[in-house]
């Protein structure tokens, strides 16, 4: 095959155009959305953000197929949707996880709620900003850039049992303020 | 605890586990199971994820620059008190009872519950998690205004305000201080280094301070020292299943003797009613009181008051059960598997498992998923253990009367051998072996397999039947166990205090097994000691709401039915009316204790044991006459002869209380009673006051031993 003869390959290799700023933009405020998008599927952060790298590489590839003017989340989540499938062929193997159904179901009930996210994350920096010093401590440590709770109690010298504890019950007590905020903010739920 | 909560409680568990990326396979397909077309687990789930990754994504970020701002918040003041002394009270039976006792039952229910987690307002946590409307008024004033709606600190749980107040008491604790703390728990934990076979007070220290840390890592205070009246009677009660006496209470009470508390134990030890109390506890969960097993339980339960009396060593118990054969005539022992042996010897396997090796192994025996499949084989080749097994029925006639009697004896066949099938679940049939925790045996007709098996369970530095039997006997004193439910333990379901669980484990082992050992640690360590009350600085360790216990409390338990029995035997006296044998006294007690029991046709043998309905019904339920003349005040009973007595109206009311609820009147409760009592005097004829008094004071106590606080142990 003659490599100038396929269309597909030259025109990606001379016509290369830039994504406007309006889709740098779009692209820019959506990775958080994507990376929870992603994370509601895979639980594990660090192994949700290789896949939210895989989705971008994607997204920067294929950025002209997106249509300006519709949903560039929705679009992102169906890209971030298909990293997650390609990345759980690999990795089914090795560790259990849900099944296909299952998956599809929460990824579509996750994506439905993404637009009360905001209001979430604010009632949660409300909330963060209630707990003591020594747990917003552990939050900010066990949270660090690559840290779990393990490296966590490492870190501190607790036993990890204990930090495993306290991080559970510092996460109950957030929810349980998030669900309060929410709550005064939407009397309907 | 419903299932909901459970449900609710094991999801919680498995979020965290995945957060901290430490789910194993099988969580991981239990997890699936509880999501699976459960809206409301679904909905947990994806805000449990969510915050997960927000934390992950911004909060070290985000929360940073906020965390100066962070308002102390007043701790509510406890403005409960007065609506719940209100509480409507529990529905009597008895029509003569006059409107007074109403109210002196709404007294009595209302002291206890102030600040008591069991009859509160109960909430799941998905209900403490929802349900937040109501909230948000009463307490905004006290809040500093802030621009968003805020967070009501909605009186039942308030966590961030907890930890304000909690976090008073280290004085500000700054970073040198966190340090400091840290430093004590990893000198703490070099503890763990003396060797086993600690004396009793190396081991409570031992105990004291592996608790006392865990409670520094969450933070929480522990509730105060429990008064000695609410100690005694707790102790009474897991001790040897029965309140105190009024003697036994006043004498303890007025003891000024430092060591009180110690030399209690000691002697309640030594009380015949303990062989009585966990010879039944076991033969409950060995064999039940299923009428149909009345026979094995007969003899097992006196294999067990031998045990008990003896001290046995538990290892030794476990041992004979296993390995015992013959009929029950032949060795009381056998009337645990011959209780369980039929059917393939798979109730046998599934409640050895679940009572000596504290795993959960039944149902993986019949239902399953993916990550099941070692665990189907790993109960089959226990079963494997029992497979030359039988139970063979002989009828022969007796010499002497000439009827026909029957013989059922545990047989070791002479010619089986090789191994156990099943089926796996894709319908094939798989071959278990002998093996138990890796050692398989010799699986030829000349090994007994029981015999071996039963080696295997007590080989090793800390046998596995050690730690489920410490696991068990905590969770009878302090109402959970290190691991909910205790008879799941494993890998899924990790402990509260896993170091503390092996070390006890250890100890027990090194004490030989030494039950009475075992309970005199947890008896008379620091959390024993306890009040089971909720303060507003520890309500966070609820696990009636799915924490994980952290033991900063006694938690309260709901008496047995064997416990309300010989518990309002003592509180009227009635024992020292009888003079029947013990077998006697037993035999009433089977018979009384034969309408709570349950049991469910399933091929686990299980059975359950519900008390419901009010003490009033059971009283009546309890030999009628018996016990009607018990609180007679014409009869010579604790109540007659005190009625009679010489004694002021105060001390009697004392007495009445002292006797059903092992403390003395409130001053509340002594008004209320006397105001009553006189009342009643007054509006009768002449004549008959004198018997309207007695009738007053009969009703009193039976507004005592009717209260809730009655049938609770705290």
């Amino acid at each position: 095959m003659n490599d100038a003869l396929n269309p597909k390959h030259h025109s990606g290799e001379s016509s290369a155009t830039i994504p406007d700023a309006e889709f740098i933009k779009e692209f820019t405020r959506q990775q958080r959305p994507v990376f929870l998008f992603i994370l509601s599927q895979i639980s594990n952060p660090v192994e949700a953000e290789e896949i939210l790298q895989e989705t971008n590489l994607v997204i920067w590839n294929k950025f002209e197929q997106f249509e300006p003017g519709t949903n560039f989340k929705a679009w992102a989540c169906q890209i971030a949707r298909y990293e997650v499938l390609k990345w759980l062929d690999r990795k089914r193997r090795d560790k259990h996880y849900f099944s296909d159904d299952l998956m599809q179901q929460i990824a579509e009930e996750t994506l439905d709620e993404s637009i009360e996210w905001e209001l979430r994350r604010e009632a949660l920096t409300h909330c963060l900003q209630k707990l003591n010093p020594e747990d917003l401590e552990l939050v900010q440590l066990r949270y660090a850039p690559g840290q779990s709770g393990k490296g966590a109690a490492e870190s501190i010298g607790r036993p990890i049992n204990s930090v495993y504890q306290s991080l559970g019950r510092i996460r109950r007590a957030l929810m349980e303020c998030i669900r309060r905020e929410m709550s005064t903010l939407e009397p309907g739920t | 605890m419903s299932t909901a909560q459970n449900r609710q409680t094991e999801l919680l568990k498995l979020l965290e586990a995945a957060c901290e990326d430490r789910l194993s396979g099988e969580q991981s397909v239990r997890l699936e199971e509880l999501l699976t077309g459960n809206d409301s687990a679904r909905k947990l789930y994806r805000e449990y994820m969510l915050l997960h990754g927000l934390l992950y994504w911004d909060t070290a970020v985000s929360s940073e620059s906020t965390a100066e701002l962070g308002e102390p918040v007043k701790l509510a003041s406890s403005q409960t008190l007065s609506t719940r002394e209100l509480s409507t009270p529990r529905r009597l039976k008895k029509v003569s009872w006059t409107v007074g006792v109403v109210a002196v039952m709404a007294l009595i229910v209302g002291v206890l519950l102030t600040g008591d987690p069991v009859n509160g307002p109960q909430s799941s946590p998905s209900e403490t998690l929802a349900n937040t409307e109501q909230s948000s008024t009463d307490q905004s004033s006290e809040v500093p205004s802030d621009k968003t709606p805020v967070a009501s600190n909605n009186g039942t749980r308030k966590p961030a305000e907890i930890r304000a107040v909690v976090g008073l008491e280290p004085q500000k604790s700054n970073t040198t201080e966190q340090s400091d703390n840290s430093t004590t728990v990893a000198e703490n934990s070099s503890d763990k280094t003396i060797s086993v076979g600690a004396s009793d007070t190396t081991i409570l220290s031992l105990v004291n301070t592996e608790l006392r840390s865990s409670w520094d890592a969450n933070q929480i205070v522990p509730s105060p020292q429990a008064d000695d009246a609410e100690w005694l009677r707790r102790v009474h009660l897991d001790l040897i299943g029965q309140i105190p006496t009024v003697d036994e209470a006043s004498r303890f009470l007025a003891s000024k003797d430092s060591r009180k508390r110690e030399k209690l134990v000691e002697t309640l030890l030594q009380r015949s009613e303990y062989i009585t109390n966990w010879s039944t506890i076991w033969a409950n969960l060995m064999v039940g009181r299923t009428p149909d097993r009345a026979e094995y339980r007969e003899a097992l339960t006196k294999f067990l008051r031998d045990s008990f009396r003896e001290n046995r060593p538990w290892d030794k118990i476990v041992t004979s059960v296993i390995s015992a054969e013959g009929s029950t005539q032949d060795n009381l022992a056998s009337g645990f598997l011959l209780a369980h042996v039929s059917n393939q010897a798979v109730p046998a396997t599934a409640i050895a498992s679940r009572l000596f090796l504290g795993t959960n192994v039944q149902c993986t025996q019949c239902h399953d998923h993916p990550f099941n499949d070692s665990k189907q084989n790993q109960f089959w080749e226990l079963n494997s253990f029992f497979k030359q097994t039988e139970k063979v029925v002989e009828r022969h006639r007796d010499p002497t009367t000439g009827n026909m009697l029957q013989t059922v004896s545990l047989v070791t066949k002479p010619d089986a051998d090789g191994p156990t099938f099943f089926e796996n679940r894709q319908g094939r049939v798989q071959p278990a072996f002998p093996i138990y925790n890796g050692v398989k045996i010799n699986d030829d007709a000349s090994t007994n397999r029981r015999e071996e098996l039963a080696k295997l369970l007590s080989a090793g530095e800390k046998p596995q039947i050690a730690e489920a039997f410490v696991n068990r006997t905590w969770k009878h004193f302090f109402g959970f166990g290190f691991t909910n439910p205790v008879d799941d333990m494993g890998p899924h379901n990790p402990a509260s205090h896993p170091e503390l669980l092996d070390r006890l484990a250890r100890e027990f082992v090194a004490s030989g097994y030494d039950q009475k050992r075992l309970m005199k640690w947890i008896c008379l360590s620091d959390a024993y000691g306890r009040t089971s009350r909720l303060t507003d600085v520890n309500d966070i360790d609820n696990p009636e709401l799915g924490e994980i216990p952290l033991f900063s409390r006694v938690y309260v338990k709901t008496m047995s039915v064997e416990q309300v029995y010989n518990s309002l035997l003592v509180a009227t006296g009635v024992l020292e009316m009888q003079n029947g044998s013990w077998e006697a006294v037993e035999e009433q007690r089977n018979q009384w204790l034969q309408q709570f029991i349950h049991a469910y046709e399933t091929e686990e043998n299980n059975e359950d044991t519900h008390f419901s309905g009010t003490i009033a019904q059971a009283l009546m339920l309890m030999n009628g006459d018996l016990m009607e003349e018990a609180i007679s005040y014409k009869s010579p009973t604790f109540f007659g002869n005190l009625i009679a007595s010489n004694t002021s109206d105060q001390e009697k009311i004392r007495q009445l209380a002292l006797s059903a609820l092992t403390r003395y009147p409130t001053d509340r409760e002594m008004t209320m009673i006397r105001k009553m009592v006189s009342q009643n005097v007054a509006n009768s004829r002449n004549g008959q006051q004198r018997e309207r008094y007695a009738q007053s004071l009969q009703d009193i106590f039976w507004a005592y031993l009717n209260s809730s606080e009655f049938v609770l142990v705290h």
